[in-house]
């Protein structure tokens, strides 16, 4: 193999070199012209690459005027997007849009944070301290398997039908993945930077609050974002039952009266707020986290 | 050698049902380094975590009299989360890396320049000088070091060795370092002791003559390295 290879090196005439050589030297402008092209095509992917995820929906939205307007489907069972557009428009002058979109998004918010902020203490002791967790733990992971929307009777008949059984029951439905996720992160922590700590004289307070929480701050992150979209499913659930406001109560005015545009609308708008809010969440989340030493997975697959 | 500044008496380390230390005895001066070899898993990082404290389930005495200790582990250990300064800075307090005492001694250990970077973006000399300064920040008169360079190519060994050999003798503190290495040991501790594989004293106590070009150093170098063999046969057998 490598004598047939240096065989053909040798009997290569030198001007059949020469012509190989030759494009790359002899004609700048094809190169300039070739290079100029390849950065107007990244430049372009560039610009398009956000737009890419809205490809699918964009041409949904086309498809789905297509069908109403052609008379498949009929505009009541699916209002076409321009009624959709245009019943939000009504809806958002009016303001009745944004007071549904603010009640809801300052129950989740509440909710949430009472819901997280009880389980990153409550999940702190339990990781921490052995009685704590024999005490503790068993009886949270009964209550983890109740679903959580099966509170909603009780929560209504020991607050009643104002904002407290709302809250409670978002504030159950997020508890329970920050609750796992504190309690698995803090015990995942590195046993050798615990000992750094240790060796440096810390007592138990440092240690979990210098050590042992910003270690665990990756686990506890994804367990908060998991927590705040069960936090907009528990909102509709807890809404759709007994409200007078809000997006589920759009959701189930616009099921009463038969407008299954407000139906749509409240569901988009859930979406909005649901993506929204994980994306703040998520923000947040990569300015924490700068120090993570990660691979990144699409980087390195491609 | 002047007043001891650590005295270890230990009578008898277990793990479970395992003894792994029994009858080790010995002390470290002020200004002084001790290499301490032996094959792996004879309890060489188990004295010297009996000895930083983070061990106290041992049967003995070990005597430090300031209590101040700094120890340098296989790994730098940093805080992923905190810039080589606030590393630096770590046993003085939460967020200390302003402190003067850090900004002295990242100019000792040459990371001046790189006090802000994450440790993700160190080298791995980088990150174990800057493991080496943490040790430090704290004043110790005593520094604790469990195979700190074995895992550094030599031409950084070689720079570490140096700056700890300074560093131990501008403090004037003493230095225990675990080693497998018979020229490390050489290069850097004026005492060797090697550790039997079957829990007991000392195989081998040598005292290293100062400097580098003493004839009698080859000798000990042949000593130390049958010293480990036969330990290492014994450990096979």
């Amino acid at each position: 193999m490598l004598q047939t290879m240096s065989a053909t090196d040798t009997t290569l005439p030198a001007s059949a070199l020469a012509n190989i050589r030759e494009p790359l030297t002899q004609r700048p402008a094809t190169r300039i012209f070739a290079r100029l092209t390849d950065r107007l095509i990244g430049r372009v992917r560039y610009l398009l690459s956000p737009l890419t995820g809205l490809m699918l929906p964009l041409a949904m939205l086309v498809a789905w005027e297509a069908v109403v307007r052609l008379g498949w489907v009929s505009a009541h069972q699916l209002p076409p997007p321009s009624t959709l557009a245009a019943t939000t428009w009504e809806l958002a002058r009016s303001g009745s849009l944004f007071q549904h979109a603010w009640v809801s998004s300052l129950r989740v918010l509440a909710g949430f944070l009472i819901g997280a902020s009880l389980a990153l203490l409550i999940g702190s002791l339990v990781a921490l301290v052995r009685p704590a967790e024999r005490l503790l733990d068993p009886t949270f992971q009964g209550l983890r398997a109740v679903p959580s929307l099966a509170w909603v009777p009780l929560l209504l008949l020991w607050f009643g039908i104002d904002e407290t059984p709302k809250l409670v029951l978002i504030a159950i439905g997020t508890f329970f993945p920050v609750y796992l996720a504190t309690f698995s992160g803090l015990g995942n922590v590195d046993r050798k930077l615990v000992e750094v700590g240790r060796q440096a004289g810390l007592d138990r307070g440092a240690v979990l609050w210098r050590i042992l929480l910003p270690a665990a701050l990756p686990g506890i992150f994804t367990g908060l974002r998991a927590a705040l979209s069960l936090g907009w499913m528990f909102l509709v659930a807890a809404e759709l039952i007994a409200s007078t406001q809000g997006l589920g109560y759009l959701l189930s005015d616009g099921r009463e009266t038969g407008r299954v545009d407000f139906v749509f609308i409240a569901i988009l708008s859930l979406a909005l707020l649901g993506k929204l809010t994980d994306s703040l969440l998520r923000a947040l989340e990569h300015r924490v986290l700068a120090w993570r030493d990660v691979a990144d997975l699409q980087e390195t697959s491609a | 050698m002047n007043s001891a500044l650590l005295a270890v008496n230990l009578n008898e380390k277990r793990h479970g049902p395992r003894t792994v230390l029994r009858d080790v005895a010995f002390s470290v001066g002020a200004g002084e380094i001790v290499a301490l070899l032996g094959a792996s898993g004879c309890g060489k990082s188990t004295l010297l975590r009996a000895i930083a404290g983070l061990d106290t389930d041992y049967d003995g005495n070990i005597q430090h009299s300031s209590g101040r200790t700094g120890f340098v582990f296989q790994e730098p250990r940093l805080m992923p989360w905190l810039n080589v300064a606030d590393n630096v800075g770590f046993p003085l307090g939460h967020a200390k890396g302003g402190h003067p005492r850090v900004a002295e001694l990242l100019d000792e250990v040459g990371l001046t320049h790189a006090a802000h970077f994450q440790p993700k973006q160190l080298s791995g000399g980088m990150a174990q000088r800057a493991a080496i300064a943490r040790a430090l920040v704290s004043r110790p008169d005593l520094l604790l070091l469990d195979e700190p360079f074995s895992a550094l190519d030599v031409l950084t060994r070689g720079r570490l060795h140096r700056l700890v050999r300074d560093l131990v003798r501008k403090y004037r503190m003493g230095a225990l370092l675990v080693t497998h290495d018979p020229d490390e040991a050489l290069t850097l501790a004026s005492r060797v002791l090697v550790l039997d594989s079957t829990p007991g004293p000392f195989r081998e106590a040598l005292q290293v003559p100062g400097g580098a070009d003493d004839p009698t150093r080859l000798a000990l170098r042949e000593k130390i390295i049958s010293a480990l063999a036969q330990t290492h046969q014994e450990y096979v057998i």
